[in-house]
């Protein structure tokens, strides 16, 4: 039996191993400032932040850009990332105020 | 402003969905950004606290819990199935809310709330059974009740919304009652003066759950700045598409402020979906089901063969199509491109009627007259009823 799904956001594909990442997902906090020197198809740093709250966050050589939102992937990207893997983030969509990323496994 | 709801762990079957969520999450990560100070009360147990600080943190909500006893989540088939909640005997310690706006949502957790403000929403979520409203606690000046169909009709045993909306004003001090419609839009019924009904505002693809916490919190936003509740209610209508349509939670600036994402619906348009599936199998009826009964909480008018015309030999397919006649959409259930179903999109072509197709499996060969001619087709099997819901009441 085996079965697959619609692409969608957030914690919403199905559980990927640490080398097989690809997911889109909106980032949190947006700097900006920062949001002001990227642009679509810009490829960032994907890093784990431990302070004041350890989740998982998203910066260019200039700065932070923002944070992921979503719980159960800053989960697995935490795991992954304690385990010595490494992602990238991809800039999808810019709206705004809103970003939105895909990260993909380096 | 305060906005008391829960935080919840949220999960999908299809499509695959897992996350924090819950209505006092979503609302605050709804409007976090536009409102300063914004403070979310809500009810957390140590399993879960650790997920959703991160979605606290991310969102820029300051949320301040109270604890509960278990972890609460809600476990979805798909968008459109009833939830089976998990923590469901949960109870909280006592939460306490004073301030001049609040949005307030029913929790699963049993506990005491204290809420005193001049204005605000109340918004029971679903009640499980069929009870009276419950205002224990909620003392707030200018309420607004914000309910959806299904909520109305449970808490005043009648399925007519206007004389649901009556009750609900008779039984409360409330100052307007707001019914969701879903695909249909809203009405709103003031205490004085006449019910007003609002479009929807379609979008290319429906993300259903959370759709009312965010119409809440924009209700709320434009109610607080002084919008009257027909105005406020356009907002909250046109946030909830903003997340239906984005799966982003934090809803933009420009449509807090009034401008829609996308162009309503009038609310005052009639129409009927005609559902054409096989409805052979288990599967098949098990869909069907599914599909009429997310259109008929939202008052969709519908036609289903397998229903409105039953089981039987060649001479059902007169009396399908004279349903499909009077209908102005069809949602068609494509997957393994059964022929009756190709047959009635071929006829409905023909006719002028829009068609919605639903397959996870599309035969592009089978498929390629109705593709061609126009139909609209999606793998995603709320966005199909949604959209075929929209196409009945004239979207494009």
């Amino acid at each position: 039996m085996s079965g697959n799904d619609v692409p969608d956001y957030g914690g919403g594909s199905r559980p990927s191993r640490c080398d097989d990442v690809d997911f889109t997902t909106m980032l949190g906090r947006v700097d900006p400032a920062q949001r002001e020197l990227i642009a679509v198809g810009d490829t960032l740093r994907v890093e784990a932040q431990d302070e004041p709250v350890a989740t998982v966050v998203v910066r260019s050589d200039t700065g932070q850009l923002g944070v992921l939102t979503s719980a159960t992937r800053v989960a697995q990207l935490r795991d992954c990332i304690s385990r010595g893997y490494k992602f990238t983030a991809i800039v999808d969509v810019l709206d705004g105020g809103n970003v939105t990323v895909r990260i993909l496994s380096s | 402003m305060i906005i008391v709801g829960g935080t919840y762990r949220e999960e999908v079957t299809k499509p695959r969905w897992n996350e924090i969520g819950g209505s006092g999450m979503r609302a605050a990560a709804a409007i976090a950004a536009q409102v300063p100070g914004l403070v979310l009360l809500t009810a957390m147990d140590s399993e879960t606290a650790g997920s959703a600080s991160v979605s606290y943190y991310g969102f820029e909500v300051e949320a301040r819990t109270v604890e509960r006893t278990d972890t609460v989540a809600f476990r979805y088939f798909t968008p459109l199935s009833t939830p089976t909640v998990i923590g469901a005997d949960a109870t909280a310690e006592r939460i306490v809310a004073d301030d001049d706006t609040v949005c307030v949502f029913g929790m699963v957790e049993r506990g005491e709330v204290a809420v005193r403000a001049r204005r605000g929403v109340f918004d029971p979520q679903r009640p499980r059974t069929r009870a009276p409203l419950d205002l224990t606690g909620i003392a707030i000046d200018e309420l607004v009740l914000v309910v959806n169909m299904t909520e109305a009709r449970r808490l005043t045993g009648t399925d007519d919304i206007d004389e649901a909306a009556g009750r609900l004003l008779s039984v409360s001090d409330a100052v307007a009652v707001v019914v969701k419609r879903g695909a249909a839009g809203a009405r709103i019924f003031p205490r004085r003066g006449e019910p007003t009904s609002i479009g929807a505002h379609p979008t290319s693809s429906v993300w259903t759950l959370g759709s009312g916490d965010t119409f809440a919190a924009g209700f709320t936003y434009a109610f607080a700045n002084g919008a009257d509740f027909v105005e406020a209610a356009r907002v909250g209508s046109a946030s909830a598409a903003s997340w239906c349509g984005s799966r982003i939670p934090a809803v933009p600036a420009e449509v807090l402020n009034g401008s829609a994402p996308q162009p309503p619906l009038d609310g005052t348009e009639n129409g009927t979906v005609y559902l054409a599936s096989p409805f052979f199998t288990l599967g098949e009826l098990w869909l069907v089901e599914l599909a009429r009964g997310a259109l008929l909480a939202q008052g969709v008018t519908i036609f289903s063969p397998w229903h409105d015309v039953g089981l039987g030999g060649v001479e059902v397919a007169a009396k399908d199509l004279a349903g499909l006649d009077r209908s102005t959409a069809i949602l068609a259930l494509l997957d393994y491109s059964d022929a009756g179903t190709v047959f009635e999109c071929g006829y409905g072509t023909n006719a002028g009627v829009p068609i919605v197709g639903y397959s996870e499996h599309l035969d592009e060969e089978a498929m390629k007259m109705i593709v061609g001619t126009g139909a609209e087709y999606h793998n995603d099997f709320t966005t199909a009823v949604y959209r075929a819901a929209w196409r009945s009441l004239g979207a494009r």
